[in-house]
């Protein structure tokens, strides 16, 4: 039987903040509903409240057209609603089949768990997605992609009749992508119904019926996803027709200069690693989460140890064996997770800006040269037209892209003299507009004579900023493409098909 | 359904080296404290120094305490909390029984009963600056702990009360075949009780799985504050248990006899030694039960031994750093272990697609 | 008008909103209601001797204040810092009654062993990422095993307390210049460089960022491991001081130094507004929140309550100096939520 889900008038506030506003959606029954919207638009507190985690403020959820209220996750299951997390919410430690059915776990005599009957139900749900999972084996020790299968497997347990899917494909390959996507048919055949989550435009034309967008907590408008296209999604989501970003870019021009040559660079997760980069050089790595991208960032920054392999940085052979020296050798890095490695959350944007100069902010006897500290601050702020009134106001409180402007800025300051910058991730969760700006800002900064590593998930960004793109999968380079020969196809054939194959080819480039 | 034989669970467990490390210091002291060495007799091995029958009932009796209290606090440490305060908790309820016993005319049952609603109350202050004031639960415990040690000291002015109830002091001196303190065997029912319910029961696989992820937990429709509740209310009862066996033992209860032999420490040194992660989420209690035997045994073969006392003062903290330290290295290898399966495993789908 | 505000805004409203002006009239509060109280039971409060007394009361603990504060707002604990004083003070006394060493050298030798340990403290934490309240336990009975044995050599191998006696010790642990303790004025010159340090040096800067944020502090460049090597040390070492001052005020190293002290360090800390978590404080808070700690103490002695209760407070006020911190933190999410 076809079920209903009403959202009518919700609104969400913390005090001080308007996060969602007046919201209306109705997701039937043998349909899936896609949800759009920034970073920021309200898409994750929408969930939240979906799942029963946080309540609404205001308006009413209708579950076939009644009013329910939901005080907690449990009650939101009860009523047969699933939410499907980005973060993984998974106990590692614990099996597979534990995983699943926790909360629900199957009695048996003398109201103990029945770990047969466990077993049983599960290696049904595991051999209906047709994965190779044992349901006794340690979550921790599956494959990212099988974590992720996992968390989508636990929501299909529950049969739920309203399904909700956050982003639910960053992690996955093409293969498991194809499989959750034959589930999802399967579940809108069932009359289930369903909510999508995604920035992906190419998914949400493949499986979504209807999208909504949001944009700052309020609801734009509604489409018909047949009846809409690329352009107009985005000119909704954003608010304005952005134009081309990447064509109206003052562009860098790349020196012959090697700034970074890695040869054979191993750690734990990386093997055999080499590259070079130029003076002026914008060099992308792409390749699938996990692919080890991450961890040669960090390996070059001295935040992990190395293996094996040679690093040279202007042909002088370096092994740092901290951050500090990295930087101390003119090594930036801007870490992946901007909250919980890149700032100090709880702190002024003076102070995150000094971190790796309050050495060189003394004035006798050790104390901290507040001025100093002061006009470095005010110098990046004008730099990167970060949005504060003050330098001495709490990064917390700063919005995502003004947060990443702030590491920028640091990085950039005259004390530190960076000569190679290591982006991971830099524009993830920041709006179009910013990023923009972040974009004009990373060709600025090749044109002073820097070297960048450009380290990204989102394909059409590094394909249009870097002026040569390494390819990584399973923790090795497995090729090098110009830009020219960029193309969302060639980078994903290099990111994930066989070494043997058609990638072998092109492996060497123009290194 | 892939089942590894339980011979081979069993030797790829924590507890297995630890056993084996057991066996081998109990033979190393057997010899010594019996004086084979010097001319006695191969048979005074099994009845002289070590295994003598006074020597074992002692150990026996002093483990009495910390394994009813290992259930609780592992419960506890599985579910990623900790609590600091099951000495004072233990001692003060102590008092309580036998204030009730020395002042009022009440059997000493129903002093008893009055006895477990005061340990509840413990453990539901526990819980209420846990849950709903969020604190970190072991500054919160630390906290309680010098409060219930205050109130020891103000109820009595520092003094010991004695407990005259026959019937009740005969628990602690009871022995089965002549070795076995019927107080011991009854602390090995409730580990019993309690590692079944932790294995087979829905509530027990709770505990497991608030201590390995609580938002995932919370997010599967479980209650995590719930949990941390009922946790801590048993812990408490458990706690005052475990005060109530020793003053049986000992006839009274002391407002510093039993926070100053800190058994609370004790157990959760034996209870990380026997392989529960302080992060939670893993575990057992049979590990944590080989890790006490391990502490005691270890500080009575001191004594035996002869060598001075103060060092069994350095040995607890010894061994609780050499239980962090194993607990380091073997979660150090886990985690590659886990990382290199993970990315393995990811290999291998990459190859295959 | 105009003018009045901006200036109100500027100079008085940071004043007022500052959590050691809450402490300051707090503690003013509390100083009224023992007055008064006081006054009813017959007695006076408000006398300066009894201030004397409250401010030669603190030396000891304050010691420990500085020590367990800073390390707290880097973002640990170190629970082992008593046992390390007492040892501390133990070799103080058998070095000038055992070996027969000048008072100076004793002090050195004793300081130099406890910053051993606090090294020691460091490696674990840092090295073996123990958590910081249990490796310092672990530290703290192995310390206190050691010092047992310590003092039963050369006595028949029973521990015991070891007197001494030394005119220049007595002098610093119990003498007075123009009336103020010596103790009192080393105490003040303490808490004066050590605020200075915290929150005027870019040491301090490094400190309170790593406190906030160890992971992003290392990635920009502090280095994480240096700085809780010399939180740990300076923790210990400390300790020692405040061992050193027990020694010289009883003329003895005792075996259950620093005992009644141990928490006092980590309550006044936290009830002076160094955030558990880390990250937030100065010594300033801390130094008020021992005076609290103390003139309670103190004054409920003078009003003639059972001396027992004390220890029941002193729980008492750890978990209300944590609620505060609790509060704090909460208003400060709410007010930042998006």
């Amino acid at each position: 039987m076809a079920k209903t889900l009403e959202f009518r008038g919700i609104g969400k506030s913390f005090p001080g903040v308007r996060a969602l506003d007046n919201v209306n959606f109705k997701a039937e029954g043998g349909k899936v509903l896609a949800l759009l919207g920034e970073n920021g638009a309200g898409k994750s507190t929408l969930l939240k409240i979906l799942s029963g985690d946080q309540p609404a403020s205001e308006g009413e959820i209708l579950v076939d057209d009644k009013v329910t209220a939901f005080h907690s996750p449990h009650d939101a299951q009860a009523a047969g609603i699933s939410v499907i997390y980005q973060e993984r919410q998974l106990m590692p430690s614990l099996s597979v089949m534990e995983n699943l059915f926790a909360g629900a776990l199957p009695k048996g005599k003398l109201g103990l768990v029945d770990k047969n009957e466990l077993y049983a139900e599960t290696q049904k749900i595991i051999s209906e997605f047709g994965l190779d999972i044992d349901p006794a084996e340690e979550v921790g020790r599956l494959s990212i992609a099988n974590q992720q299968m996992v968390e989508i497997m636990k929501a299909y347990r529950r049969d739920s009749d309203i399904i909700a899917y956050d982003e639910p494909t960053a992690p996955l390959s093409e293969k498991e992508i194809e499989l959750m996507f034959k589930v999802i048919e399967k579940q809108k055949a069932a009359g289930k119904a369903i909510i999508y989550v995604s920035h992906r435009m190419n998914e949400i034309f493949r499986i979504t019926d209807e999208i909504v967008v949001l944009k700052d907590g309020r609801q734009v408008t509604t489409l018909q996803t047949k009846e809409t296209s690329e352009a107009e999604l985005i000119k909704s989501m954003v608010g304005r027709d952005i134009g081309d970003t990447y064509s109206n870019l003052r562009r860098n021009t790349p020196t012959d200069d090697v700034i970074l040559e890695v040869r054979n660079l191993s750690t734990p997760k990386v093997k055999n690693v080499s590259f070079q980069i130029h003076k002026g050089e914008i060099v992308g790595l792409a390749g699938l989460v996990g692919a080890g991208r991450t961890e040669v960032a960090r390996a070059l920054f001295g935040a992990d140890p190395i293996t094996g392999g040679e690093i040279l940085i202007e042909g002088k052979p370096v092994r740092f064996r901290s951050p500090r020296e990295a930087i101390d050798a003119g090594v930036a890095l801007c870490p992946e997770d901007r909250k919980e490695q890149g700032l100090v959350m709880y702190r002024s944007i003076a102070d995150n800006v000094a971190m790796p100069v309050v050495n060189y902010l003394k004035k006798g006897l050790g104390f901290v040269d507040r001025g100093q500290a002061a006009t470095l601050a005010e110098r990046a702020v004008a730099d990167y037209a970060i949005k504060t009134p003050t330098i001495f106001k709490l990064v917390a409180e700063l919005s995502g892209g003004n947060q990443q402007k702030v590491i920028l800025g640091r990085w950039t300051s005259e004390k530190v003299k960076t000569r190679l910058l290591l982006l991971d991730e830099p524009t993830k969760g920041i709006d179009v507009g910013t990023k923009a700006e972040i974009y004009q800002k990373i060709c600025d900064l090749a044109r002073e004579g820097i070297g960048v590593l450009f380290i990204s998930s989102e394909l059409t960004e590094v394909i249009n900023l870097a002026d040569r793109i390494y390819v990584m999968r399973g923790g090795s380079i497995s090729g090098c493409l110009p830009r020219a020969e960029a193309t969302e196809e060639n980078v994903l054939t290099l990111a994930m098909a066989d070494e043997t194959g058609d990638a072998g080819k092109r492996k060497e480039g123009r290194a | 359904m892939k089942k590894k034989s339980a011979l081979s669970t069993f030797a790829r467990s924590k507890s297995f080296p630890l056993i084996l490390i057991l066996l081998v210091m109990t033979f190393i002291t057997m010899v010594i404290s019996s004086g084979v060495t010097e001319g006695a007799p191969f048979s005074a091995m099994f009845t002289d120094g070590f295994l003598a029958r006074g020597n074992v009932i002692t150990v026996l009796y002093s483990m009495v305490i910390q394994v009813i209290m290992l259930c609780g606090l592992g419960c506890i440490l599985i579910s990623g909390n900790i609590d600091l305060s099951v000495g004072g908790q233990a001692a003060l309820s102590t008092l309580v029984f036998a204030w009730l016993c020395k002042y009022t005319q009440m059997p000493w049952g129903v002093a008893l009963i009055i006895t477990f609603c005061v340990a509840l109350c413990f453990g539901l202050i526990n819980a209420f600056l846990v849950n709903k004031l969020r604190f970190p639960a072991f500054i919160a415990t630390i906290g309680m702990s010098s409060i219930y040690r205050g109130l020891c000291s103000v109820m009595t002015k520092g003094d010991n009360i004695q407990i005259a109830r026959a019937s009740f002091t005969a628990i602690g001196k009871t022995n089965l075949f002549g070795f076995l303190p019927v107080s011991f065997v009854f602390a090995l029912v409730v580990l019993a009780i309690f590692q079944f319910m932790l294995s087979y029961t829905r509530f027990g696989r709770s505990i497991f799985m608030v201590g390995g992820n609580q938002q995932a937990a919370r997010l599967s429709g479980l209650n995590p504050d719930r949990v941390r509740l009922v946790m801590f209310l048993l812990n408490s009862l458990l706690a005052c248990v475990g005060g109530l066996l020793w003053s049986a033992q000992a006839k009274l209860a002391s407002p510093t006899a039993i926070i100053d032999a800190a058994p609370d420490m004790q157990v959760i040194s034996a209870v990380i030694l026997g392989g529960i992660a302080f992060t939670g989420g893993a575990g057992n209690l049979v590990g944590g039960l080989v890790g006490v035997l391990l502490l005691n045994m270890f500080k009575n073969m001191l004594i035996v031994m002869g060598i001075p006392t103060y060092w069994t003062v350095f040995a607890s903290g010894f061994v609780l750093a050499v239980a962090l330290i194993l607990d380091y290295v073997s979660n150090e290898r886990r985690r590659k272990a886990l990382l290199a399966a993970s990315a393995a495993a990811d290999a291998a789908e990459a190859a295959g697609s | 008008m105009k003018q009045q505000d901006s200036f109100f805004q500027k100079r008085i409203k940071p004043i007022i909103q500052h959590k050691v002006f809450t402490l300051v009239c707090l503690y003013i509060a509390m100083v009224l209601i023992f007055t008064v109280w006081a006054a009813l039971r017959g007695t006076s409060f408000l006398k300066v001797a009894i201030f004397r007394n409250i401010l030669n009361s603190l030396v000891v603990s304050s010691f420990l204040t500085m020590g367990a504060g800073c390390l707290l707002i880097a973002g640990h604990l170190d629970l082992s810092q008593a046992a390390i004083g007492a040892f501390g003070s133990m070799v103080l006394a058998s070095a000038i009654k055992g070996w027969g060493l000048p008072w100076f050298l004793g002090v050195i030798i004793a300081l130099a062993l406890c910053a051993v340990f606090g090294a020691l403290n460091a490696l674990l934490v840092s090295k073996l990422h123990f958590p910081s309240f249990i490796g310092t336990l672990a530290m703290a009975s192995m310390v206190k095993g050691l010092m047992y044995l310590f003092s039963s050599l050369g006595n028949n191998g029973i521990a015991s307390n070891i007197n001494f006696v030394d005119k220049t010790v007595t002098f610093i642990g119990t003498g007075a210049v123009g009336g103020i303790p010596v103790g009192v004025i080393i105490m003040l010159i303490f808490f004066i460089i050590y605020g200075l340090i915290i929150s005027k040096s870019t040491f301090g800067m490094k400190v309170t960022l790593m406190g906030g944020s160890p992971v992003a502090a290392t990635l920009a460049g502090i280095n994480a491991n240096t700085i809780m090597l010399i939180l740990f040390i300076n923790s210990a070492v400390m300790g020692g001081v405040a061992g050193i001052f027990n020694a010289a005020r009883l003329s003895q190293g005792a075996l259950n130094a620093l005992t009644t002290n141990q928490f006092t360090g980590l309550t006044a800390a936290i009830l002076g507004g160094i955030s558990f978590g880390g990250g937030v404080g100065g010594m300033g808070g801390a130094f008020v929140g021992l005076l609290i700690l103390n003139t309670f103490q103190i004054g409920m002695g003078i009003v003639g309550v059972n001396p027992f209760w004390v220890n029941v407070f002193s729980g008492l006020l750890l978990l209300i100096a944590l609620s505060f911190d609790f509060l704090a933190q909460q208003r400060q999410k709410r007010s930042l939520a998006h």
